[in-house]
């Protein structure tokens, strides 16, 4: 703010990068504005700024010099376009535009006075007038009215030696356009409509004598009134702009800001306070130390008296310290809100965990209890399970008793079975031996007889051929028989039954097959003493045979048994060997 | 009817250094038309323009600023009550890159919003069309890093010459200044009131 460049080669250049943007955005296709005319347009532009580095270039400019080309030759058109600037406008167009928004203040004030109802709908619709009338006042109506409307307020303005045509243009406007304003319905419409009214403000003539003859009442010295009333609020407002930048970027950001007013708002409020005995202190010092003590901007020096400088600080002060108060205030409140959401958050969270885990405790429980009669259940089954195997265990040291008993009879009866086995093996053996020993004796007795009876003994066939071999036969059988069956009665039924069938072969056939079986009986006997087991099928023969045999062959059974003696006689003789 | 206003008003405020083509996007996106010839804007323009989002007819309020640097001191009768600002910088020119952090800080200055670290921004590199991007000195990365810093910034590649990106990037402002009309709603605790007389005025919109 305080760097503003007076004079310097820099300064041209500064403004050089606008200008050139700015050229052919001005009037845009307008035959008048070809190679030539933009560089007069650029040369009287770079000339103004140069001249007045303090304004130096500001978009609008570039129409109003544009205008004046258009009108009159390069040297007049400066003087012309200086002239307007310096004394019509002085610092509207500056970089700080404080008369610029100090106007639109003003015409806020006359508008609010003049039409009560349209500013009251403006204000429902929450459209600011400086919205529409700010535009129309920086380019003077240039863009804004019909191009005729345009040159007959300038003519005016120019005419009269002040900007007062501009609050009579703008008021005019209003109360041409104002009824269909308070018919609109949201702000867009309501400035869209004023614009595109304005636009076609064609009728100059009624344009410019509603302006001059309705608002005579509004004039320079009215306006300067006003504008006086005005500048500190703008000039505050500047500060307060400057400073709230310089704040956002030392802080980085206005919620920061907020945050320490919040957090500490004593220190700040001893702050001002320091400020403000500052400032009664400078009041008294030199006005310098005020001014760097402040860092206050170069617009302070166009204020004409320190004293009303001290007054309008001290305002400024008031007003700051007010604000920050409020801000304070602010800050507090937002903090006790957002504590309280954030205690309901909290209470809210926390009551529906509650719930959540009242909710998982009933499911637990009832989990448990479900739990619980199952175990009861169970363990009821455990014991009938128990009992249970309690009795299938009895019952099965009963059984195992009972198997053991059974098993100690059974191996009892076992060792009586083995024992008779036993017995009876010796019993057979004995017969066995009895046998051979009676057979031996036998044989002793009917070698002894043959030995007794020489003749017979050695041709006992002779007998057989001369007479019926039965009768021989039955004689010797006659004579050794009693003794036999007294002694062998039980063992050798077969010799009896033998020699009975010999008898009775011719009588029956079932007798022959009895006589079979006994000789079978016979032939078996020596067979376990000399323990020969091939010979079965010898036996079968002899079995199928015999039938046969006793009825064809009678002649020849005599001589089988004689051999099988001799055989038999054999044997005995080795068993006595051994 | 101020609550029903709220609602479906929302008021864009365009921002960046001259000449970065804050107008032509404008017309570009409300009139589908490009000239080259555009006058420099003094003080600010305005304009509406109707979209349908989430089923919502809602109106963009969009104000178009002049961007010499000194028109920001006129900033503050402009930029209240914004629900979104748009900040435009042109990719062939360093220098509007530059200055962005002026127009950011400057309208959350000016602005005042109650929730200045939430403000919606949308960031919008214009003319890509130029000298078929030859010419060009911002990179996309360089602007993408910047968004990132102001809080993930939405970011647009636009060219207002060509109707590029130009439809998309004002549709994500509307729902951004949507999303923030909506929050403010809620954070002032404003009673909703009757919203239809809106709707019903509105009979020859030009979208």
């Amino acid at each position: 703010m305080d760097g503003k460049p007076k004079g310097s080669p820099f300064s041209s250049e500064k403004w050089k990068g606008q200008i050139e943007k700015d050229l052919p955005r001005t009037f845009p296709g307008h035959p008048a504005l070809d190679e030539d005319g933009r560089n007069a347009l650029r040369r009287l532009l770079t000339a103004y700024a140069r001249h007045n580095p303090s304004v130096g270039y500001c978009q609008a400019m570039n129409f109003f010099a544009g205008l004046l080309l258009l009108l009159m030759p390069e040297e007049n058109a400066f003087w012309a376009l200086t002239g307007i600037m310096d004394d019509y406008f002085d610092g509207y167009f500056s970089e700080e535009m404080i008369e610029c928004q100090v106007d639109q203040l003003v015409l806020e004030e006359l508008v609010r006075e003049k039409f009560p109802k349209l500013v009251n709908h403006l204000d429902y619709l929450g459209v600011q007038v400086a919205w529409v009338t700010g535009p129309w006042f920086l380019s003077i109506f240039m863009n804004m009215l019909p191009w005729e409307s345009v040159l007959r307020v300038w003519d005016v303005l120019l005419f009269d030696g002040n900007r007062v045509m501009l609050f009579r243009t703008a008021l005019a406007l209003m109360e041409l356009y104002g009824p269909a304003l308070v018919t609109t319905k949201d702000a867009g419409d309501a400035v869209t409509l004023l614009q595109s009214l304005a636009g076609s403000t064609f009728d100059s003539s009624q344009l410019v004598l509603t302006a001059c003859m309705g608002y005579q009442a509004v004039d320079e010295a009215r306006l300067q009134e006003l504008r006086n009333k005005h500048r500190p609020s703008v000039i505050s407002s500047m500060e307060q702009r400057a400073k709230g930048l310089r704040v956002w970027r030392d802080t980085n950001g206005l919620a920061s800001k907020l945050y320490n007013f919040k957090r500490d708002p004593e220190p700040l409020v001893s702050l001002s306070a320091e400020q403000l005995s500052d400032l009664t202190e400078t009041s008294s010092g030199s006005t310098d130390d005020m001014y760097s003590g402040l860092t206050v901007n170069t617009e302070i020096d166009s204020l004409p008296d320190p004293k009303d400088q001290l007054v309008w600080l001290k305002v400024e002060l008031c007003q700051l310290l007010e604000e920050r108060r409020s801000a304070v205030l602010r800050a507090d409140e937002l903090e006790t809100a957002l504590m309280e959401m954030v205690k309901q958050d909290n209470r809210r969270e926390l009551s529906a965990k509650v719930e959540q885990l009242e909710q998982e405790l009933s499911d637990l429980r009832q989990a448990l209890l479900d739990k619980q009669e199952q175990e009861q259940a169970m363990l009821q089954v455990l014991m009938r399970v128990e009992q249970e195997q309690k009795v299938t265990e009895d019952a099965r040291i009963f059984a195992e008793q009972d198997s053991a008993a059974q098993k100690y009879a059974a191996h009892v009866l076992q060792e009586k079975y083995e024992e008779a086995m036993a017995s009876l093996a010796q019993m057979e053996n004995r017969a066995v031996m009895a046998e051979t020993m009676l057979e031996a004796t036998l044989q002793y007795q009917s070698s002894q007889q043959k030995a007794q009876l020489p003749s017979p003994s050695p041709s006992p066939r002779t007998p057989t051929r001369d007479a019926s071999p039965s009768q021989v036969n039955q004689d010797s059988s006659q004579e050794f028989q009693p003794r036999r069956i007294s002694l062998l009665a039980p063992f050798s039924l077969g010799w009896r039954d033998k020699n009975k069938g010999k008898q009775n072969v011719s009588d029956e056939s079932t007798n022959g097959k009895l006589n079979s079986s006994t000789e079978q009986i016979v032939v078996d006997t020596p067979k376990k003493d000399d323990e020969k087991q091939g010979d079965s099928p010898q036996e079968g023969e002899q079995k199928v045979d015999t039938p046969r045999r006793d009825t064809e062959q009678r002649l020849e059974t005599p001589e089988i048994t004689t051999n099988s003696m001799q055989g038999q006689e054999e044997q005995l003789e080795e068993i006595k060997l051994d | 009817m101020s609550t029903s206003r709220r609602r479906t008003l929302l008021k864009v405020i365009v921002l960046g250094d001259s000449g970065v083509g804050k107008t032509s996007l404008m017309n570009q996106y409300v009139h589908k038309k490009f000239s080259q010839q555009y006058k420099a804007t003094i003080g600010a323009d305005f304009v509406t323009k109707e979209v349908l989002i989430e089923d919502r007819l809602v109106t963009l309020q969009i104000w178009d600023t002049a961007g010499q640097e000194r028109f920001q001191s006129l900033g503050v009768a402009f930029y209240r009550g914004a629900d979104c600002c748009v900040l435009v910088y042109d990719v062939n020119v360093n220098r509007s890159f530059d200055t962005l952090n002026t127009w950011h800080d400057e309208f959350l200055n000016q602005a005042s919003p109650s929730d200045p670290k939430t403000f919606p921004f949308i960031l919008l590199g214009n003319k890509i069309d130029v000298d078929g991007g030859k010419s060009r000195v911002v990179s996309e990365k360089k602007a993408m890093e910047w968004c990132a810093s102001k809080g993930n910034i939405p970011y647009f590649e636009t060219s207002a010459k060509e109707d590029r990106n130009v439809d998309s990037a004002f549709l994500s402002v509307a729902k951004l200044a949507l999303e923030h009309e909506r929050d403010q709603d809620i954070y002032f605790q404003t009673v909703v009131a009757d919203p239809v007389p809106e709707v019903e005025q509105r009979s020859g919109c030009a979208c």
